[in-house]
């Protein structure tokens, strides 16, 4: 509210005295009882949080599928050895965009570590990977990150949710899943000297 | 969070205090906390009533429209981003609600239910003489059509600009000036005679 062009204080007494009125007048009964009864009665649009989740949700399930995919269909080109499941310790942190957990919760050194190894000179390994493989990885590792931020976001919202908590988890195993089989592709590949 | 970390704002007598303490209420009731939509409700159901009565032109069409202004605000909480006050949120949504029930209606207010009201209620009624003021001007207030009684309530009384009051009222800024002189106009006449 500025009032900034209010018309023409001094001129006219009636809106003058109409400013003096007040701006504040008291129901003659509590509304209150009816508007919750019918805000009680329908579901709450829980908007805010309920789309952050609802988004949250959606993208974890979208990355699941789509990591396991690509997993999949990394191997598959490599032909090399079935990939086994990571198994983050309880608990990890941050490195690449930070790995959070939550606002309450922290990543344990063990995952930290791992994650730290699988990082270091992923740039150089994902160049020594062929172009379309080069860019499903990173596509998919973009997509696992931006999910890692979402979830994240809806934790912080509601940081007792159990299903939150699952989902995240499985998002930063399935980042840890890829960056291994980088990793793995990128050893197995014959270096100059071996050629 | 739990509602603990918002009930102490309500014994705080500190200016400042219920601009973050209202923050607070608007992100929990935002989760969906109704005890938090009952404070914020607590802190502005006086100035949305005063809103509601002097635009919607009697008690109980002001206590429709300020039941529903509020259930609209329950529902649309989400998109409450903050670049207002949530104040100025409320007040819009209100309006909305009165132009709502007018357009509905389609008719007009009777004003004497409002002189009525303003006569029998309130503990903080000004002394005789002001009285006498106060309740020629809200019952000339009341008698303006509604258009001009609209941009007079916004502008005059709740001190919202020309573009906020336009904004509002889903009309033109040149409009509003042109029905804010209207309703000067017409105060003069009824209340200078």
């Amino acid at each position: 509210m500025t009032g900034t062009d209010r018309p023409d204080n001094g001129t006219d007494r009636w809106q003058q005295a109409a400013s003096g009125l007040s701006a504040e007048i008291a129901p003659e009964r509590d509304l209150w009882p009816d508007i919750a009864a019918r805000i009680e009665a329908e579901p709450h649009a829980q908007t805010a949080r309920g789309w952050s989740v609802a988004g949250a949700l959606a993208a974890a399930v979208a990355l699941v599928a789509l990591s396991s995919l690509t997993t999949l269909w990394i191997s598959g080109r490599d032909a090399g050895p079935e990939i086994s499941q990571v198994v983050p310790p309880p608990g990890g942190s941050a490195m690449m965009p930070s790995a959070a957990f939550g606002p309450d919760h922290e990543l344990g050194p063990k995952y930290r570590r791992a994650r730290n190894e699988l990082t270091v000179d992923l740039e150089s390994r994902l160049q020594a990977l062929p172009p379309s493989t080069r860019h499903t990885v990173e596509r998919n590792l973009e997509q696992i990150r931006v999910a890692l931020a979402e979830i994240n976001a809806a934790l912080a919202e509601d940081p007792g949710n159990m299903l939150l908590q699952q989902l995240l988890l499985a998002a930063y195993q399935d980042e840890l899943t890829v960056l291994t089989e980088v990793n793995r592709m990128a050893r197995s590949l014959p270096t100059r000297t071996e050629i | 969070m739990q509602m603990a970390a918002v009930v102490p704002m309500t014994g705080i007598d500190s200016e400042a205090a219920p601009a973050v303490s209202e923050t607070l209420l608007v992100k929990q009731a935002k989760s969906g906390d109704v005890a938090a939509f009952e404070a914020l409700y607590r802190l502005h159901e006086r100035r949305v009533y005063a809103l509601c009565l002097r635009m919607a032109g009697s008690r109980d069409r002001a206590e429709d429209c300020m039941q529903e202004a509020f259930v609209q605000a329950w529902r649309r909480l989400a998109n409450f981003e903050g670049r207002s006050a949530f104040g100025t949120w409320l007040h819009r949504i209100a309006v909305n609600q009165v132009l709502s029930f007018h357009r509905k209606e389609g008719r007009r207010p009777d004003f004497l239910e409002i002189v009525d009201d303003r006569t029998t209620a309130g503990e903080d009624r000004p002394g005789p003489r002001d009285a006498g003021l106060v309740m020629d001007l809200e019952q000339a207030v009341a008698s303006l059509p509604a258009g001009a009684r609209h941009v007079f309530v916004l502008n005059a009384v709740h001190g919202y600009s020309h573009i906020e009051t336009a904004e509002m009222l889903g009309v033109a800024v040149g409009t509003c000036k042109a029905q804010l002189h209207r309703a000067r106009r017409l105060l003069a006449e009824r209340l200078e005679r």
